[in-house]
């Protein structure tokens, strides 16, 4: 299953300057909450300490994306994946 | 309501010829009154347009003075500039765009005892903040005041923008119900904010003339690097701790 994963401001600095990665997953299921365990496991510390709190919940500041629509009125975190899909995570930005 | 003169017809011919605009929308451009909290990159852009555009009444207002690090994007101030007030270097130079256009220059900090007496006599307030916490204090008091905020923030090559309509739309802590941590040094390349602030006085000035779609219930992400616009649909939240203090 072939997931596209991208990401602004803080977060795809984290990603790299095209801030987009393809991820191929070897498992049929897959959610958001193992998308970030997977992320989080390969890009290392700062993307967790970006994207998790304290309680290794997701920021209710982040906004996450499955192909343009908010997983807060989707299925959350246990918002499953298909094949394709592509998921957004958009921090708050600050700056004036 | 007074007429146009015959210089503002030839002054803002270009605009007037627009359909929806006209002779009336520029009577109700020139009847409005709008605050820009945040001289910088967003606010020095957005209340340049503003006047040109020949808003009546446009208050600014900021609490620094102009740095060298702030020449990469603030177009409003020149070198001669840096160590002076924003808001005296700002309200200067507006005026000698539109001499027709009333400037308020505040020099004050905005807080929760200010912001009432600061926005409550405008019809729009633009944000020009580099902070989430000012956002917040501006962000709670339009809410209850029920003055349309337009929301604005950058980062980098990117930008977000909102239009809040108090009652009808989320509004910014529905949106980001924390404040996340503070940059101290957010970087930024000057075009960024330049489109984001072309956009908020764009905002500014369909809400001021109620034509057009607003940006409502959405969230727009400029990605200046990969050169796209996506909007993003954002709900109310039934938590909102702002919005629920509305009858």
């Amino acid at each position: 299953m072939k997931i596209t994963v991208k990401a602004f401001a803080t977060f795809r600095e984290i990603l790299g300057q095209t801030g987009q990665l393809n991820i191929e997953s070897p498992t049929r299921e897959l959610d958001i909450k193992t998308l970030i365990e997977y992320l989080v496991e390969h890009l290392g510390v700062r993307f967790r300490e970006e994207i998790l709190d304290e309680n290794g919940m997701v920021k209710k500041n982040v906004k996450i994306l499955v192909n343009g629509r908010d997983i807060d009125f989707l299925n959350g975190v246990s918002t499953k994946l298909k094949d394709g899909d592509i998921v957004v995570f958009v921090p708050p930005v600050a700056g004036g | 309501m007074v007429n146009l003169t015959e210089k503002e017809l030839e002054r803002y011919d270009r605009q007037i010829r627009i359909k929806g605009i006209g002779v009336d929308g520029q009577l109700k451009i020139k009847n409005s009154r709008v605050a820009v909290i945040g001289i910088g990159g967003l606010g020095g852009i957005s209340s340049m347009y503003l006047v040109a555009a020949g808003v009546g009444f446009v208050k600014i207002i900021d609490f620094g003075r102009v740095e060298l690090s702030n020449l990469n994007r603030q177009l409003l101030y020149s070198e001669e500039d840096v160590g002076k007030l924003k808001v005296e270097v700002a309200a200067r130079k507006l005026e000698s765009l539109n001499s027709d256009v009333t400037i308020e220059a505040v020099n004050e900090y905005v807080s929760e005892d200010n912001i009432g007496r600061l926005i409550g006599d405008v019809d729009v307030v633009v944000d020009g903040m580099d902070n989430f916490k000012t956002r917040f204090i501006i962000n709670d008091k339009c809410v209850e005041l029920g003055i349309p905020f337009i929301h604005g923030a950058v980062y980098s090559f990117e930008g977000r923008l909102m239009t809040i309509i108090p009652g009808e739309t989320p509004c910014l802590r529905c949106l980001i119900p924390e404040p996340p941590p503070e940059h101290e040094i957010v970087p930024v390349i000057g075009p960024a904010p330049g489109v984001i602030g072309s956009l908020e006085a764009l905002e500014a000035i369909k809400v001021i003339l109620k034509i057009g779609e607003s940006l409502k219930n959405k969230l727009l992400v400029f990605d200046g690097l990969n050169l796209e616009f996506h909007t993003i649909p954002i709900e109310k939240s039934p938590n909102c701790p702002t919005c629920s203090k509305i009858k």
